[in-house]
């Protein structure tokens, strides 16, 4: 190859990467800035899973649902996008209703949450939440499954998470995106996400 | 500095060769002083070099991970973006003083810098953990090099990093159809280069993807395994004939190619040995006929232009689909019920198949395809061996008898091999 074919073909790799990478900045960078923010409470999930390395994972109420509690549409599987309607009154965040699609209208108290159907649990009765003897239990995951923390403070985390005192910030956009803004302690803000 | 043994054989040789006027003295003495003057570059500066920048590129990434708290954001971006610039810089800066060698190594670092730089965003923005997604922006980024620089070894870094995408993907159970495209770019690319490796690796990339996702695929179109084998059998066994074309016509990559064909078709063959579940019908059974006639049909215009190959080679062809598909038919019965082939009859054929395959590899002066069909017809007998044990005769006198014949056997199969050999050596000679 000759030198001129070289340089372009260095400058044609180097921009390509940048462009992915500064692509991935960008699209978090945009949904940090969304005015709509919310927290969410965590849940306890099996201590020997949660503290891998420097990153603690995250795990939340609003990740099972069973359908005696609040309204879910019938037509979600496993694999699919599911929207999870916020009621962001209060302290915490709460889920209000489970659709397939992303709701036309939402009131001031409300936020959308995109999540994937993990699994769905028919037939189930419940014995201590709601008043159902046929339900379906919803499992959802969302994209703010882990956090990085500063090393050796995850084992302090994972406790206070497990006590269902950490809540995590997050920032949405209308279409149901979500980013992690900081971390909750105590109603106290522990860890900010600066955009740069 | 060549090594001293290959220096001391070579001097042997050239006496014995003088000896027989193979080799006039004159000539002898020229090879001798080449070996004596001549110094052959050496790789190990170059390996040295990569290895040193690998450390350093991850002594970075090190440190930048384990510095996030007290560095910013914006400072560790930017120290990401100086050091993918800066080592893409060094590689252009080696091209121009004509170090390929070097420069390979530095784009090398570059894409390496480029995936950590991925894996780094994600962890200062805690993105979700999307492996699948991170590899194929890394395998984008490589590919998109490789193809600008024209780089081989930002193809093998493409090639590597796209099968660990779709073995990703496949081992989440789903049908990854979406790999051929980029594969497509890269086999593109090794073919472009006439690059052995890359084309092997591009081969290896398609049989893993191709084994991958058969059992997804087999389940969605309501495909039983026995007839996912004869797919992929009748596939194998067109990549061989296609491989024996192209070395026909001189292509050198021709021969590989019916190894994996080869390889492919008398593994598969085996597996349907293993198989208890049977055909899933008539209708299937139609379907599967229809496909296995296009392999007797290629093979006979093969041998329209290969006189090589008979009409005895055309059937042992078409037998490797055939055989599968006697493999799942219902002509075994187990607890007074309807049963897949029992061994003693597939069993047979395979060695049958395998004795074919030596008489066929030294027909084609062909030593892999002979040691194939040895190591095969050796493979076949330790399973019989094993799963006819206990049930035919007392374990002493099974132990006894199969250990003689085992010996007896492998005495005469390595005097055929030898004999097979030889005649190999004395037609290429």
């Amino acid at each position: 190859m000759n030198r001129n074919r070289i340089l372009i073909g260095l400058t044609v790799a180097v921009l390509f990467q940048t462009g992915i990478l500064v692509q991935m900045v960008w699209s978090q960078i945009t949904l940090l800035n969304s005015p709509t923010e919310v927290v969410l409470q965590t849940t306890a999930v099996d201590p020997r899973d949660i503290f891998r390395g420097d990153y603690v994972i995250l795990d939340y109420k609003i990740s099972t649902i069973a359908d005696g509690t609040i309204p879910i549409d019938k037509n979600l599987e496993p694999g699919k996008d599911v929207f999870v309607v916020l009621n962001t009154r209060g302290r915490y965040a709460t889920a209000l209703r489970i659709l397939a699609t992303l709701p036309a209208t939402l009131t001031a108290d409300e936020a959308v949450i995109r999540g994937t159907v993990n699994w769905t649990n028919e037939n189930v009765r419940l014995t201590t939440d709601g008043d159902c003897g046929d339900c379906t239990i919803l499992s959802i995951s969302y994209p703010i499954d882990s956090y990085f923390v500063p090393e050796g403070t995850g084992i302090q985390l994972e406790a206070q998470r497990n006590a269902n005192r950490l809540g995590v910030i997050v920032a949405l956009n209308e279409d149901g995106d979500v980013a992690i803004k900081g971390l909750m302690m105590n109603d106290i803000k522990i860890y900010d996400t600066p955009l740069f | 500095m060549r090594p001293f043994s290959y220096a001391k054989r070579l001097t042997s040789d050239l006496d014995t060769w003088i000896a027989k006027d193979w080799v006039t003295e004159e000539n002898a003495a020229h090879i001798r002083a080449s070996l004596d003057g001549e110094e052959t570059p050496s790789r190990l500066p170059i390996v040295i070099t990569i290895l040193g920048a690998v450390l350093i590129g991850f002594s970075i990434m090190a440190f930048v991970a384990a510095n996030w708290a007290e560095m910013s954001k914006g400072l560790r971006l930017g120290l990401l973006a100086v050091t993918m610039l800066s080592t893409y810089g060094v590689a252009a800066y080696l091209h121009l003083r004509n170090q390929a060698g070097f420069a390979e190594a530095a784009i090398v670092i570059g894409i390496g810098v480029f995936g950590a730089s991925i894996m780094l965003i994600g962890q200062m923005y805690h993105l979700p953990s999307d492996f699948s997604a991170g590899l194929l922006a890394w395998a984008l980024g490589a590919l998109v090099t490789a193809w600008a620089v024209q780089s081989r070894s930002a193809l093998i870094a493409t090639q590597l990093l796209l099968m660990g995408w779709t073995g990703y993907e496949l081992f989440d159970g789903s049908l990854h159809l979406v790999y051929l495209l980029p594969w497509i770019a890269a086999t593109g690319l090794a073919v472009r280069l006439d690059w052995t490796p890359a084309k092997h690796l591009a081969l290896i990339g398609l049989f893993f993807w191709m084994f991958g996702n058969v059992p997804s695929l087999a389940e969605k179109i309501g495909m039983g395994p026995i007839e996912a084998l004869v797919i992929l059998s009748i596939i194998f066994v067109l990549l061989w004939v296609g491989g024996i074309l192209m070395e026909h016509k001189g292509e050198v990559f021709g021969s590989a190619i019916q190894a994996y064909g080869a390889l492919g078709a008398i593994v598969l063959f085996w597996i349907g040995q293993l198989i208890e579940e049977g055909l899933q019908g008539q209708g299937a059974l139609y379907g599967l006929l229809a496909a296995i006639a296009i392999v007797p049909v290629v093979a006979f215009f093969t041998s329209r232009k290969i006189e090589t190959i008979a009409l005895t080679d055309i059937a042992a062809f078409s037998i490797f689909p055939i055989g599968l598909l006697i493999a799942g038919a219902p002509l075994g019965t187990e607890n007074g019920e309807l049963a897949t082939a029992p061994l003693f009859v597939i069993a047979p054929l395979f060695l049958a198949i395998c004795v074919w395959l030596i008489a066929f590899g030294t027909k084609l002066h062909n030593r892999f395809l002979i040691n194939l069909g040895f190591a095969a017809f050796g493979a076949e007998a330790l399973y019989l061996y094993l799963e006819t044990f206990g049930s035919l005769l007392d374990t002493a006198a099974f132990f006894a008898i199969g250990g003689i014949l085992l010996i007896v056997g492998g005495f005469v199969w390595e005097k055929l091999r030898r004999q097979a050999m030889a005649r190999d050596q004395e037609v290429s000679s």
